[in-house]
């Protein structure tokens, strides 16, 4: 079934080699770093440079490798530039059914990846995005803009932010928001026609953090995105009326959500964070989401952190197991578990260590932070992944 | 697993009530704070540690906000948009 | 009064430039340099002693915390300064605040300071003195009296703060107290020509009273609404 989309009015840019642009950046402000004038003395951190290696694997065998790098350039006091760089790697395994077999016909149907004699069902996909975000901040402003891009999809977005200190510096608000912009070209695809198409998010915050004690600050905050265009999978067939159906979501859709988050700090060196979000939107989704981490001193460089969060959503007003109508809920048909009703546990634990000027005396001295992290995701799907990320913060 | 009535209407406020709203609730918050605790600057020694810092978890959390949004209906929690991504 | 009146539109050029941000209501109590002289401090090892023994000597007094990064920037700077006007009749103090002196210890010995380096806690003369900013830098004339104050001893707020030490390390002996805070920018602007007259009309009273050491009071600047 073809799929009649809006095409976007403006061919947005999709530049080739964008990861050799964004390394090409990082060169440039390591190379203005180096030659920029340093200050008389010590004790001020100027640059910060930074990597991550994340990895998630998940019990559908989906691998995801993402490298980040990132740089950080302080202006003044009040003043600095940041820099990340992605490059992510996800690897959806090859169908694991007989060719032919029912279980192979259905894992086709159902594949949220393109299926062609270009990217055969018994291949592994691999998609790799890369991604690049930049961010100045001034004076308590901040401005953004953030570009990614894979073989069938560009993002965009620019986004500001502004903050103001109250009461002696207790209360802190903040108000944010961005636009972004999405370029859409499905690839090819046996049994689902999509046309290029346009998504736009424009997404607001509000954000207040409040000193309640010497030991306890307090943050609440409010978000709402509207959200246009695109979005439901362009390659995922669903089941209506006995027979497969492209699947297809509304095309407009607000989202809210609220939460709160409480620190406190414990006597032997240790804090707990709790938080709380609410969030609901207008296709029916609404969840709660609770988390806890402490977070402990072990040495004077070393801090180990524990944390849990607990995930619990309702389903979307149009989503069904199977529908009986060839028309779905509405007009609506999706094959999207996400908008299921579900909940989900995660499980971490990180360790941060200060291994402070490992190059003292040398001309780049500076400060070293490592930091591990392992975490354990499942939910009520039978869906379970394990994420695993290592990296390291130098500044000097 | 519930069903919920059908509707091809959103029934939700419109967005700009829904910002006022929100705008009156942190209004309501910066005037009740006026009354609350005033921490002074030397005092701050707890507070000011790395492990009581919101900033600290940030670029994790955002990284984290990216995977989880691919697998979770629900969305935010950060005090920021995160950036576009094929999550259809 | 020439030296007062210098001392004096230093003094302010510190508060004005002195990186003031916010709220400028911040005053130190009037017996401040009374408290200062008389509170027993104890350095990094453990030795206790009182600033009065610096009596006769301009004393900058700078309270700081490892915590705290625009302290840690400048403790540096007043280390250099503190060994150039050693030999002029000057001292820099640097009063750490921190919970745990082993903290500030570190960052003395990271720094490699040189400058007296005393540990007194949250709860000593910062909460005496009810600090109203962190780091917070205090001068002392040669009699023990808060001539100045500035929130920031780095840049524009530590030359303004050098010249007035200077003016206060010329003529030592000729020395008036007449205490002067910092004014601030913005909504005090209006009031600095006031208090700045206010300031010069008590330096040549006190001048002209007698050349015996006459006492005048601290003039609060930047009075009115702020």
């Amino acid at each position: 079934m073809r799929v009649q989309l809006s095409t976007p009015n403006v061919r947005v840019f999709a530049g080739p080699g964008l990861a050799a642009a964004a390394a090409g950046a990082i060169a440039a402000g390591a190379l203005v770093s180096i030659a920029w004038p340093r200050r008389a003395h010590a004790g001020t951190t100027e640059h910060t440079v930074g990597y991550t290696l994340h990895y998630f694997a998940d019990s559908d065998r989906v691998r995801v490798y993402s490298n980040y790098g990132d740089y950080t350039l302080g202006l003044s006091e009040d003043a600095r530039v940041y820099v990340q760089w992605n490059r992510q790697v996800v690897v959806v395994p090859a169908v694991d059914a007989p060719p032919g077999s029912a279980e192979a016909v259905d894992a086709i149907t159902s594949a949220s990846r393109p299926v062609s004699s270009r990217f055969g069902a018994f291949e592994d996909f691999v998609k790799t995005r890369n991604s690049v975000q930049a961010e100045l901040t001034a004076n308590r402003c901040r401005a953004g803009y953030y570009v990614s891009k894979e073989t069938d999809y560009l993002a965009q977005q620019v986004s500001g932010n502004v903050d103001h200190d109250l009461l002696d510096g207790n209360l802190n608000l903040s108000a944010g928001s961005s636009y972004g912009w999405d370029a859409i070209e499905p690839l090819q695809d046996d049994d689902t026609q999509t046309d290029d198409a346009l998504k736009t998010t424009l997404h607001g915050n509000l954000v207040a953090t409040e000193t309640l004690t010497r030991s306890t600050t307090l943050r609440v905050g409010g978000e709402v995105n509207f959200v246009r265009g695109l979005q439901h999978n362009p390659y995922r067939n669903v089941y209506a009326a006995g027979g497969p159906a492209a699947e297809r979501h509304p095309d407009r859709r607000l989202r809210r959500d609220a939460y709160v988050k409480l620190h406190q700090y414990l006597n032997n060196r240790s804090s707990i964070k709790l938080d709380y979000k609410y969030y609901a939107d207008d296709w029916g989704v609404a969840s709660h989401t609770m988390g806890a981490k402490l977070s402990q001193y072990v040495t004077g460089k070393v801090i180990v952190g524990y944390g849990y969060r607990y995930y619990d959503q309702g389903a979307a007003d149009f989503f069904r197991d199977e529908y009986e109508d060839a028309d779905g809920i509405g007009g609506y048909r999706t094959g999207d578990y996400r908008l299921g009703e579900f909940a989900a546990h995660l499980f971490g634990t990180d360790l941060d260590w200060d291994l402070g000027r490992p190059l003292a005396g040398i001309e780049f001295d500076g400060v070293l932070h490592l930091t591990v992290r392992y975490e354990r995701y499942f939910n009520s799907n039978n869906f379970s992944a394990n994420i695993f990320e290592s990296g390291f913060a130098f500044a000097f | 697993m519930k069903l919920r009535a059908q509707r091809t209407e959103s029934r939700t406020p419109t967005p700009v009530a829904a910002l006022l709203v929100a705008l009156a609730a942190l209004a309501s918050l910066a005037a009740l704070a006026s009354g609350c605790a005033s921490v002074k600057p030397f005092e701050r020694e707890h507070l000011s540690d790395p492990i009581m810092a919101f900033d600290r978890d940030a670029r994790h959390d955002r990284r984290a906000l990216h995977w989880i949004e691919a697998r979770e209906g629900s969305t935010g929690g950060a005090g920021g948009a995160g950036g576009g991504c094929a999550c259809n | 009064m020439r030296k007062g009146a210098a001392v004096i539109a230093a003094c302010m050029a510190v508060g004005t430039q002195g990186a003031w941000r916010g709220d400028a209501r911040a005053e130190l109590r009037e017996d401040a340099g009374a408290i200062l002289a008389k509170h027993a401090l104890r350095d990094l090892h453990g030795e206790t002693t009182r600033l009065e023994v610096l009596r006769g000597r301009v004393v900058v007094v700078n309270f700081w915390a490892s915590w705290c990064k625009p302290c840690r920037t400048e403790l540096p700077l007043l280390d250099a300064w503190n060994r150039e006007i050693a030999a002029r009749g000057g001292n820099v103090v640097a009063i750490s605040i921190d919970i745990d002196s082993l903290r500030a210890q570190d960052v003395v010995d990271a720094a490699r300071l040189t400058l007296p380096v005393y540990h007194d806690g949250p709860e000593g003369l910062a909460r005496e003195l009810e600090l109203p900013h962190l780091p917070y830098t205090i001068v002392l004339d040669q009699r023990g009296q808060v001539v100045c104050v500035a929130r920031e001893a780095s840049g524009t707020g530590l030359s303004e703060l050098r010249r007035a030490v200077d003016v206060l390390l010329t003529r030592p002996l000729a020395a008036k107290a007449v205490g002067v805070r910092g004014a601030a920018a913005g909504p005090g602007r209006a009031s600095e020509s006031a208090a700045l007259g206010r300031a010069r009309a008590a330096a040549a009273a006190a001048e002209a009273a007698d050349a015996e050491s006459q006492e005048a009071p601290p003039v609060a600047a930047g009075g009115g609404p702020q």
